[in-house]
């Protein structure tokens, strides 16, 4: 609760937010339910969601750009697979379970971002926070709850994951 | 090829292009949200409406007290 009162100050942020709410709801819900199989826990996630985004209203510069869509779309999917990880750690979902990643369909094209599109959740969603959304280190450590140290090796990890994937398609980083 | 910050942003945006383009349009999610969440999402839909009418009351409370004491 005490999130709501350091939110939204401007007037300008709160039409964005409620813009947010009404164009993108339905397509969070379909996400989170997507992972989950649940509506209940659709809703749930959708609300976190809102409240994280709330609290991040300079990320959104227009509330109708693709880029505000995939944005909305990688919180949702964060926050999805983070709640199955907690329930396969308690033995309510099988740890062998592989979680899949939200479809990022490259076509035809090989290279670096087909590389990025392939890295599983965490990893993938590290290097676009970073990298397309421009997240300082500790904006993503806040978004994943890591310390500095843990960041850093996930940030290591998703790099020499993407290199041995370029790899792989023969190209030499 | 070397991952630099410049490819890598160049290519994150690609993907999250590709993300965007594969999700439904909002039209086509039709599922009703219970009356739960929206009650969740009230403080937040409405903290800026009751926040604004508080700001300006002080505002105007301000300006009187100022007005009585000039």
């Amino acid at each position: 609760m005490l999130v709501y009162l350091s939110v939204i100050d401007s007037a300008d942020d709160r039409a964005k937010f409620e813009q947010l709410y009404r164009q993108y709801r339905g397509v969070m819900g379909g996400i989170a339910y997507h992972f989950l199989g649940s509506w209940a826990d659709a809703e749930d996630i959708v609300h976190q969601a809102f409240v994280y985004i709330a609290g991040h209203m300079e990320k959104i510069s227009d509330p109708m750009c693709i880029k505000t869509k995939s944005y909305i779309a990688i919180i949702v999917e964060n926050k999805s697979i983070d709640l199955l990880r907690r329930r396969q750690r308690r033995g309510a979902v099988p740890l062998d379970e592989a979680i899949p990643s939200l479809a990022a369909p490259m076509g035809e094209e090989g290279g670096l971002a087909a590389a990025i599109a392939r890295l599983d959740g965490r990893q993938r969603e590290l290097i676009l926070l970073k990298y397309a959304y421009g997240y300082t280190n500790s904006e993503c450590a806040e978004f994943f709850g890591l310390s500095d140290s843990g960041l850093r090796s996930l940030d290591q990890r998703a790099k020499a994951k993407l290199r041995e994937l370029l790899r792989e398609e023969g190209i030499e980083v | 090829m070397k991952l630099t910050d410049e490819e890598l942003s160049l290519a994150a945006r690609q993907v999250c292009c590709a993300i965007a383009g594969a999700l439904p349009d909002a039209g086509e999610c039709r599922h009703t949200f219970s009356p739960a969440f929206r009650r969740k999402m009230r403080p937040l839909l409405r903290r800026g409406g009751w926040h604004a009418a508080l700001r300006h009351a002080a505002a105007v409370l301000l300006a009187a007290l100022v007005g009585v004491s000039a």
